[in-house]
């Protein structure tokens, strides 16, 4: 894996496993246009339309609290078919079918209704701009009431409509008289002029509406754009997500940051789901924390807020600062290289060359889980030192998780998770029995907030204290015990 | 003219109802003669026509070209819309797809000759059906089809009637035969209204069920073809219904008759008429053993056209057969080819 491909050098995998398309899928989107948008979203590297954007969002999210708004706006939407193909055949200059024509009508239709409505609201949203294509609804509803169907009308042409009333007075006839020979065969060649004059009026009318159809395909693009927003801004009501601020150095402040479906996940298991702060710079950040504390769930949460902002989107943060940077690399354990023979360390460096190789050009956000982990503990520390020592020369920012000690006085600044550092492991053990229940309170002990720490702090050695209390053998917890004292002997 | 009182009490027994499919045995058993005449004498309603497509693209079926006359709401596909010669208005394209386009409502401007291919699944016709009515038709004739190869499903409409001919069987005997057996068949009894639920939940799944008086078992067979063996398996004294979907035929009910097995305690319960591919014999012997069987849907027939002209030019006796059938069967009898239809 060469790293990524897909959005700002994130690979679909990572994506995927970010629960990032599992937001995406939960959007309500109405419209083929807004799911095309959705879909194909990209990085918004401008600074002013990015902020046009959260403008627009706050807006629609003001309004959207009107349930009844909302609704309407959203029926409104879902009321265009996507006729792209219809328009660009006609811009081709193709000439359109009775069908095709009947469809075009009620999309105009449907337009005028939009531009009515959304002028009334005075959303006022920037980037707006809904045409009005009366002209073209007038071209296909001759007859002057307003009616939505259509056919190719007798006031299109005096020479069509002789040619009806000839072929309805001779049908009256027909019948009557059991389907004469030859009256059926004027009757077919009646039809054949009929069809020859409705063609030449498609004809006629296809070529009059060329013109408008590429302001017909922009419109398409406008109602994408609503669309995306009215479900930008509900996702935001919904998850009570804020309003991304720019921030001028390369820097990241994330204020009660969450991950909507890990939080949805343990609140259905009865749990707690504990909000992440954290502010990082250029440089190294590095965050330590014992077993099983949820490194990787803050890196996904950091990873996931930084994502939506760029994209335009809120963040599900109280509050949420950033630089939009030019990349962001997710260093992980990756499945794919374990199925293409490497070993997961082999598959780690390949993704860090790559990294390495943008640092010098480009500043970017990376995120790296655990470097070195499969390898043994004194190389897999050496070489986290030396990555850290090595990224705090540039000016992308870097956050690395980590369980190996005395890494983090390297960093430029040190995160702890607090996991269970309050806890009195002594009262507790004399307190349950039952095995399960020790663990359901260990789970619900564990503090999986961030705190910053001292560049020096020591990584919790909590590992013991959960053997301990879960009762694993006690020869066994004395012998280990021995170890860590003579160990901490030695370290002081 | 003798003929007028059965054709006047055939409309008016159509128009009582808000759908009406029209289901023939064979191709040129006078369905669309059928359904031309019962357009050109339903002045005073706002008609809606449709038809049950086929599956996949049988090209041995070659769609009928209907008369309508102006302002019928028809739905049809598009590109079936378009060949016509009628000027349509067109009100709604459906997001319902068919081999000829998606399927289209329209109104007709003027008069004259269309080809209607409708939805091929049968909530896609009972969709097209609210929609017609919607705009306002006031009856919705549904040309349907009624062949082993397409299954379709006469009971989305409210009645149906039924079209027989020389096409089907130059032997009269045989062709009253087998008219009068479909429509006794058609007309089975239907279940009350807490089997009618039983079986839609149970059924949804499997294709064979018991339900005795303590308890359901649901069988894991994926067709009830050859299932005698596992039905003999599960009768005893406590059954009472046994849940069927597919299709019961011959050898299947012989089967249950050789084993002796008492039946008189059981009913077999099947969605409609149409799933039996049985003999007279077969079913009354079934019958006599104490046998029961009951339908979901029963197919209202209101009415037998007969065209006594088969495609090889050879004409029946028509007389022949209505004093045949009329000691059979108590719905109306029609000619298809009496020249006063046209």
């Amino acid at each position: 894996m060469t790293g990524g491909d897909f959005m700002m050098d994130l690979d679909r995998k990572t994506l995927e496993t970010l629960g990032f398309y599992t937001i995406l899928d939960s959007m309500c989107i109405s419209t083929a246009f807004g799911n095309n948008l959705l879909y194909t979203l990209k990085q918004i590297t401008d600074e002013k339309a990015l902020k046009n954007e959260y403008e627009n969002i706050e807006k629609c999210l003001i309004r959207i609290k009107d349930d009844k708004f909302f609704n309407n706006f959203k029926d409104l939407l879902a009321r265009f078919k996507d006729i792209r193909n219809t328009f660009l055949s006609c811009k081709n200059g193709e000439i359109l079918d009775e069908v095709q024509l009947f469809e075009i009508k009620r999309f105009t239709l449907s337009a005028l209704d939009l531009k009515n409505f959304y002028e009334e609201s005075k959303l006022e949203l920037i980037g707006i701009n809904l045409l009005s294509f009366k002209e073209v609804y007038q071209k296909l509803n001759p007859i002057k009431n307003e009616t939505s169907s259509f056919y190719i009308y007798d006031e299109y042409s005096t020479k069509l409509s002789e040619i009806r009333l000839k072929k309805s007075n001779l049908d009256k006839i027909v019948f009557k008289n059991n389907l004469e020979e030859s009256l059926l065969k004027e009757r077919a060649s009646l039809a054949n002029e009929e069809k020859n004059e409705e063609f030449l009026i498609r004809k006629k009318l296809s070529s009059e509406l060329t013109k408008y159809m590429k302001d017909l395909l922009t419109f398409t693009e406008n109602i994408g754009k609503l669309d995306l927003l009215l479900a930008k801004s509900k996702l935001a009501l919904d998850y009570n997500m804020c309003h991304p601020h720019f921030h001028k150095d390369k820097f990241i402040k994330m204020e009660n940051g969450i991950h909507p479906i890990i939080k949805d996940k343990i609140a259905s298991r009865g749990g707690i789901f504990y909000p992440i702060s954290i502010e990082v710079n250029c440089g190294t950040t590095v965050i330590t924390g014992a077993n099983m504390s949820g490194k990787t769930v803050i890196l996904n949460i950091i990873a996931l807020n930084y994502i939506m902002a760029t994209l335009g989107f809120f963040s599900f943060a109280k509050d949420f600062q950033f630089t939009p940077l030019s990349f962001i690399c997710f260093l992980r354990e990756d499945a794919t290289s374990l199925e293409n023979g490497l070993s997961s360390f082999g598959g780690e460096i390949i993704h860090l060359k790559y990294i390495l190789n943008k640092l010098p050009n480009e500043a970017g956000l990376i995120l790296i889980d655990e470097f070195a982990r499969g390898t043994n503990p004194l190389e897999g520390s050496n070489l986290s030192k030396a990555l850290i020592l090595y990224l705090n020369r540039f000016s992308s920012i870097s956050i690395l998780s980590t369980h190996y000690d005395g890494v983090c006085t390297l960093a430029k600044q040190h995160y702890q998770i607090k996991g269970l550092k309050s806890v009195d492991f002594k009262t507790l053990k004399n307190s349950l029995n039952l095995e399960e229940d020790k663990l359901k309170l260990i789970n619900s002990l564990m503090d999986y907030t961030l705190e910053k720490v001292e560049k020096t702090a020591l990584i919790p050695k909590d590992a013991l204290n959960i053997c301990s209390l879960l009762g694993v053998n006690s020869e066994f917890i004395k012998i280990a015990e021995e170890i860590y004292t003579g160990r901490s002997i030695n370290e002081k | 003219m003798n003929v007028e009182n059965p054709l006047t009490s055939l409309i008016n027994s159509v128009c009582k109802y808000k759908s009406v499919s029209i289901i023939g045995l064979e191709k040129n058993t006078g369905k669309t003669t059928t359904l031309n005449f019962l357009i050109k004498n339903s002045k005073n309603e706002i008609l809606g026509i449709t038809s049950i497509g086929v599956d996949g693209e049988d090209k041995s079926i070659i769609k009928p070209r209907i008369h309508i006359n102006a302002d019928t709401l028809v739905a049809t596909a598009k590109s079936s819309l378009l060949q016509s010669d009628v000027t349509f208005e067109i009100l709604s394209v459906l997001d319902i797809n068919t081999p000829l386009g998606p399927i289209v409502i329209a109104r007709s401007v003027t008069s004259g000759f269309v080809e209607i291919s409708g939805a091929s699944t049968k909530n896609g016709t009972k969709h097209v059906l609210n929609i017609l009515h919607e705009y306002g038709a006031t009856l919705t004739l549904v040309d349907g089809a009624l062949s082993r190869k397409t299954f379709a499903d006469p009971c989305i409409t409210e009645a149906s009637i039924l079209c027989i001919g020389a096409a089907f069987s130059e032997d009269i005997n045989v062709l009253v035969k087998e008219t009068s057996k479909l429509v006794c068949f058609f007309s089975i009894e239907k279940v009350n209204i807490e089997i009618y639920k039983l079986y839609e939940e149970i059924m949804d799944q499997y294709k064979l069920a018991f339900i005795y008086q303590d308890k359901v078992l649901k069988s894991d067979l994926k067709t009830v073809i050859g299932a005698s063996k596992e039905i003999q398996n599960n009768i005893n004294d406590k059954l009472r219904y046994i849940f069927i979907k597919g299709i019961i035929t011959n050898s299947l009910l012989e089967d249950i008759l050789a084993s002796n097995f008492a039946l008189n305690q059981i009913t077999f319960v099947i969605e409609d008429g149409t799933k039996l591919f049985l003999n007279m014999e077969v079913y009354l012997k079934f019958l006599n053993k104490g046998g029961s069987l009951k339908v979901l849907n029963p197919i209202n027939i209101i009415g037998v056209s007969v065209n006594p002209q088969s495609s090889s030019g050879y004409c029946l006796d028509y007389n022949e057969i209505e004093k045949k059938l009329r000691t059979r069967i108590k719905v109306s009898i029609f000619n298809v080819l009496n020249h006063d239809w046209r």
